[in-house]
């Protein structure tokens, strides 16, 4: 909603700069978001009259005009000093010298003897446009005249726009920004769909300034409108011989008034009614167009107007659609209807969607004697699914969708029809229709005082309370029965055209409005004191974030869908449980269809957009969620279990003077996963090598967890079997991690090797140590024994750490693999291995003897358990 | 003898101050002190001295050898030292060549806010859970006074999954969620952090985004506790000498409603342009919850009442570091996340 500055003060009195008036309005909740000045940078345009106006030799389309701007202007020597000022001193410029410029013009809408805006040389248009003296085919043009369009936003003429012809009583040299009333601001209202109602509309604002100001809401001046017209009650009731009104659907609509104009004689607007449009933001139509909407804007009540020799039978019924109708509307589309759309109808077809759009059946043109003009209350529902299911919003239906006044319909009819036959638009009918239930009675609601004030934490009184009320036009009454006066209690009568008070509580929010928001006093609640907590799990993810940021890895942020060609792009099959995704109805583009049930295609994006960037060394991480539904499309809410990602490429650590660059890989990964799960001191998980659509079939290690509490099968995570893959039992899958397939790296334009690691989260946190126990500190020395040996690179790690684990027994307390090499002399497929074992006992030093039986041991389940050929 | 004893020990001194490595030393040692050294050699004339001068003069020779050897471990332990010195200054290297890079990573700017909420909001005593990003159109709508077909629907605008579930446009159903399991007992005190989406995008919009619940339920909650914790919050997170400044609002979940400012943390109120010259910037949206939410929730209206805010973290974060583009927030541009490095939650 735009508020003209000075229309507003039509309406109310209060002395307060637009500016301020800006900030207060905000302060209540009526939020201004811009003070603007409606003149955009006009100055020195002024008023001129057309002497005379003839073709320019040897040209079709350009004009040459000799046009009186009066003596006082300025224009010429001291074209540069002339502004808006001095102009507007020239009013009554009968007394001035006369002055005249040769303009040359392409408009041919000019007549002589016109009053046109002219801007000389010198003066300014919007824009920072400065005219300047020109020459057309050898003539030379002082200036222009200027078109609408150009005055208000600076840009050149509209399509089929013509020159504004300005009143013929205009005084010549008078500045054209004042005749037009630019001299104004604009407070652009960003309103609170329950402001609707009592703030789309001037008469509302002005309420608002009233209560603001404490004039009160009776201080705003309402257009008065005689009593003959449209009055409902008077002997002549002509309206309800010429039409007949039927509303069959009262809940819909349950209020129609029908007033009627005759004579009409369709034109262009005077020009103040244009202006007061236009500063509103509304483009000028035709008079009788115009006043609708003028009308709007004045009481927030939409109007119709009907062309009532188009209507059948000249009769208007408020109906259901049927199945099927059609109905061209008025912005030139075919719509095809159905019974949730409410239609006006006449004796044959639809002519108007109800609240929401008339149709072009029954548009008025230039060719109507009669109208008959709609002023219905409809109910916000049927408006708002109407709106919804064309797709068709208005200024009508965002109206009536948010609620409106029901009692308001009769009066803006009323007030229509006077000013339409004020301007000479035509001639009112006596009486009116009107349809439709009675006026509806206003709402009561109590405001216990003492209630109030607890919930505001405030003092105000009963009298106080009651005084903001009425200052906004609600009524406080006496207690229903007589009762005595409560100081507790107030009864309030809420007028209809606050639809968005109710009850208790909207009462409360009034007076604290009234009362001003910033007069409440800071407190901090009094209750119990409480202690709160991280939980456990917040702790626990905060830990891995410390411990990866710590590790280098940077935390990334992604979107939780992707576009529906990801999974393929990922190499997922198609019968893969990841394509079991929710889908959104309606995403802003394809990149935000499916919920992910991977958080790959995030992570990846990230590395990608680094990529294409020149950013090549990256290494990210994210914990988040993924969205598993239970059925698709889903009935019930999915899962959405958490996960953590890590993706990295390129180098860990660059060439510097001290060391060769360290490129990251499979081991750095693995590395990174293990921070991760020893620093949450998650005990017994392993990896083992598995396959990911996604990944290196050669490079791809599953994370298997311990099932909780148990050994068996019968574990106590969800999900679990108790069973790994290929039979490890008690342990479960818990995620994936490995070098990206080439094919999926190639897809992303991503480098050779990246590395990416999917996690369980949820899991992970389920298995991490809450609390340490101290253990004490060994006491006895520890003996350590290198071994090197050769052995098939088929038998992995866990292989051989088990087998020396086992053997080694207790008395093995570490383990460390500190060489491995291939080629050379090792034979093809094999490579030889190099650990460092250390052999301690807890309670005694061990003998020479014990750490050689033990070491023997090992020796030997290595190569009895593993093949090993042992070098040491 | 004693003549000899004295000159060995004249000896001894002078050669030793003499001598510039720990061979010459250990020369002298051997030549005076050695099986075959001076000393040894005036011993063996002890035989021809007279019974009575053998201990006078065994006890000045023991002494003139522990003066030698005495003499010996200064001279040893001065060389030591000037080797140990000439050493230090060998080594010496260039303590300002650039050290050996350890890897650094960095949590996200919104980790770091939501972080710092979270710390704020624990110190007040308010406990934290989250709850689906994917909900009910009940929890979402319904139980917060939106019925179907209101117009504050039109607020957030939504992403729907089926007519039932959608993807909730902000983090209230978790005032429900949260009511529904600890009704009635109070004080409740918790907030809600998540993702939420709304069908919005340009510089200050993201179709995804994370807010922050604030929700507190007890017996006499009043709009002055909802300012005062606000204040609290709003002086931790920018400062000690923010102002805050509530103006009536709508949000159909809480009434009385309030949009809340926060005195410009650039210009401190003056006016500047990252707060259009008003001096303040939005912040949150905040309210009492609405008696109807409170019941549906559990609570009796008549007995408890609460307040509830909600924030926005994307926009608190580039207010926080300077972002003007909300999308840098959720490109993962290295060069974006990697200003973060150190910065600790």
């Amino acid at each position: 909603m735009r508020v003209s500055y000075h229309w507003l003060k039509e309406f109310v009195d209060f002395d307060l700069t637009p500016q301020d008036l800006a900030q207060r309005l905000t302060l209540r909740g009526v939020s201004v978001e811009t003070v603007e000045q409606v003149n955009r940078g006009l100055e020195g345009v002024v008023a001129g009259r057309v002497e005379s106006i003839e073709r320019l030799p040897e040209s079709d389309h350009l004009w040459v005009a000799q046009v009186n701007v009066g003596g006082n202007t300025g224009v010429g020597a001291d074209a540069g000093e002339s502004g808006a000022g001095r102009g507007a001193k020239s009013r009554g410029g009968g007394n001035l010298k006369d002055r005249f410029l040769q303009i040359v013009t392409g408009a041919d809408n000019v007549r002589a003897g016109d009053i046109v805006p002219v801007a000389p040389p010198g003066s300014k248009l919007p824009g920072e446009r400065v005219m300047e003296r020109a020459e057309f085919r050898g003539v030379v043009s002082e200036g222009m005249l200027c078109a609408l369009t150009e005055i208000m936003e600076g840009k050149g003429h509209a399509e089929g726009e013509g020159i504004l012809i300005l009143p013929p009583d205009t005084p010549v040299g008078a500045d054209v920004a004042d005749v037009l009333g630019l001299n104004d601001w604009v407070l652009e209202l960003e309103l609170t769909p329950n402001y609707a109602s009592h703030c789309l509309s001037m008469i509302g604002v002005a309420r608002e300034v009233a209560a603001m100001v404490g004039l009160g809401a009776d201080a705003v001046r309402i257009p008065g409108v005689p009593d003959a017209i449209g009055n409902p009650n008077a002997g002549k009731q002509e309206v309800r011989s010429l039409a007949k009104v039927d509303v069959d659907d009262l809940d819909r609509c349950p209020r129609y008034a029908a007033l009627m104009l005759s004579d009409v004689k369709v034109g262009p607007s005077p020009l103040w009614l244009q202006m007061r449009l236009l500063v509103a933001g509304i483009r000028p139509h035709s008079n009788v167009v115009d006043v609708t909407n003028l009308i709007m804007l004045e009481c927030g009540q939409p109007l119709h107007a009907f062309d009532y020799d188009t209507l059948a039978g000249y009769r208007v019924i408020v109906r259901k659609a049927r199945e099927g109708e059609r109905l061209v509307t008025l912005d030139g589309k075919e719509r095809e209807l159905d019974p949730e759309v409410l239609v006006i109808a006449d004796q044959e077809k639809a002519v108007g969607l109800a609240g929401v759009m008339g149709g072009q059946n029954t548009e008025v043109s230039d060719a109507t004697k009669t109208i008959l003009l709609e002023s219905a209350h409809f109910t916000p529902v049927g408006i708002r699914r109407t709106a919804v299911k064309l797709g068709l919003f208005s200024d009508a239906s965002s109206r009536f969708s948010k609620g409106l006044d029901p009692n308001g319909n009769l009066w803006a009819a009323r007030r229509a029809i006077a000013l339409m036959a004020q301007i000479g638009a035509g001639t009112a009918v006596p009486g009116a229709i009107d349809a439709g239930v009675a006026a509806y009675p206003p709402k009561r609601a109590r405001l216990r005082i003492r209630r109030m004030n607890t919930l505001l934490g405030t003092r105000i009184s009963r009298d106080q309370a009651a005084g903001y009320l009425e200052r906004l036009g609600l009524r406080v009454v006496e207690a229903a029965g007589g009762a005595t006066r409560d100081d507790n209690v107030l009864e309030v009568e809420i007028p209809s055209r606050r639809p968005d008070l109710d009850g208790e509580i909207d009462l409360v929010e009034e007076v604290a409005r009234e009362h001003g928001y910033n007069r409440i006093a800071v407190t901090l609640p009094s209750g119990k004191l409480t202690a709160a907590r991280r939980s456990p799990n917040d702790r626990l993810t905060r830990t891995v974030r410390g411990l990866l940021a710590g590790a280098g890895y940077h935390e990334a942020l992604t979107y939780s869908w992707h576009h529906p060609d990801i999974l393929d792009k990922l190499g997922f099959p198609a019968d893969a449980t990841e394509r079991r995704q929710i889908a959104v109805k309606n995403p802003m583009t394809e990149d935000g269809r499916l919920l992910r049930t991977t958080i790959l295609p995030g992570l990846l994006g990230g590395l990608a957009y680094n990529a294409a960037r020149k950013v090549s060394d990256v290494r990210l991480f994210e914990v988040t969620r993924v969205f598993v539904p239970k059925q698709v499309p889903p009935t019930e809410l999915p899962r959405e279990p958490m996960r953590l990602g890590l993706a990295s490429m390129g180098q860990m650590r660059p060439k510097t003077w001290a060391g060769p660059a360290e490129e990251t890989d499979f081991y750095a990964l693995s590395g990174a996963v293990g921070l991760v799960l020893d620093g949450l001191g998650v005990k017994g998980w392993r990896l083992e090598a598995g396959r990911h659509p996604s990944l290196h079939p050669g490079r791809t290690a599953r994370l298997l967890l311990p099932v909780i509490g148990a050994a068996g099968p019968t574990g106590t995570t969800a999900g679990a079997t108790g069973t790994g893959a290929d039979g490890m039992v008690g342990m479960v899958d818990a995620g994936y991690l490995g070098e990206l397939h080439p094919l999926v790296a190639e897809r992303y334009d991503l480098p050779a090797r990246v590395y990416v690691a999917e996690l369980d989260f949820t899991a992970i946190l389920e298995r991490a140590r809450l609390d340490v126990r101290f253990e004490p500190v060994p006491r006895h020395p520890a003996v350590a024994r290198d071994l090197a040996f050769v052995v098939d690179k088929a038998v992995t790690q866990d292989r051989l750490v088990d087998s020396m684990r086992r053997a080694g027994g207790e008395l093995l307390a570490e383990l460390r693999l500190f060489d491995l090499y291939e080629g050379g002399a090792v034979r093809a497929g094999s490579h030889s291995l190099a650990y460092t074992l250390v052999y301690r006992a807890p309670d005694r030093t061990l003998t020479d003897a014990e750490v050689a039986e033990a070491h023997d041991r090992v020796r030997a389940a290595l190569a009895k358990e593993c093949g090993a050929e042992l070098r040491s | 003898m004693e003549e000899r004893l004295a000159a060995l020990l004249a000896t001894a001194r002078q050669r030793l101050a003499a001598a510039r490595s720990e061979d010459e030393v250990r020369q002298v040692q051997v030549d005076l002190l050695g099986r075959k050294g001076e000393l040894t050699a005036i011993l063996r004339g002890m035989g021809a001295l007279a019974e009575s001068e053998r201990p006078r003069l065994g006890k000045l020779a023991n002494e003139t050898r522990e003066a030698v050897e005495a003499l010996v471990a200064g001279k040893q332990a001065e060389l030591a030292r000037g080797a140990l010195d000439r050493r230090l200054v060998e080594e010496a290297i260039d303590v300002t060549l650039p050290g050996k890079p350890l890897p650094s990573g960095s949590l996200h700017p919104i980790t770091l806010v939501l972080e710092e909420l979270k710390d704020v909001f624990l110190g007040m005593g308010y406990d934290i859970a989250e709850g689906p990003e994917v909900e009910t159109d009940w929890y979402n709508f319904e139980a917060l006074n939106i019925p179907k077909d209101h117009p504050a629907r039109e607020m957030q605008d939504t992403f729907f999954i089926t007519d039932e579930i959608l993807l909730r446009t902000h983090t209230s159903p978790m005032q429900i969620r949260y009511m529904q399991r600890v009704a009635p007992e109070v004080p409740l005190r918790a907030v809600f952090p998540g993702h939420v989406y709304r069908r919005d995008e340009d510089a200050t919009h993201s179709p995804m985004f994370t807010q922050l619940e604030i929700l507190a339920v007890d017996r006499n909650i009043s709009m002055g506790d909802l300012k005062g914790t606000l204040l609290t919050f709003a002086r931790q997170l920018f400062g000690p000498d923010r102002q805050i400044r509530l103006r009536p609002s709508y949000f159909p979940f809480t009434e009385p409603s309030a949009e809340v400012d926060v005195s410009c943390i650039f210009c401190n109120g003056a006016g500047c342009r990252a707060c259009k010259g008003t001096g303040w910037l939005e912040i949150l949206g905040a309210g009492m919850v609405h008696p109807r939410v409170l019941a549906t929730g559990g609570y009796d209206p008549e007995k408890y009442s609460g307040f509830a805010a909600g924030l926005g973290l994307e926009r608190i974060t580039m207010l926080k570091y300077g972002f003007s583009d909300m999308r840098d927030l959720f490109t993962n541009d290295l060069r974006v996340l990697s200003q973060f490095k150190g910065v600790r939650a």
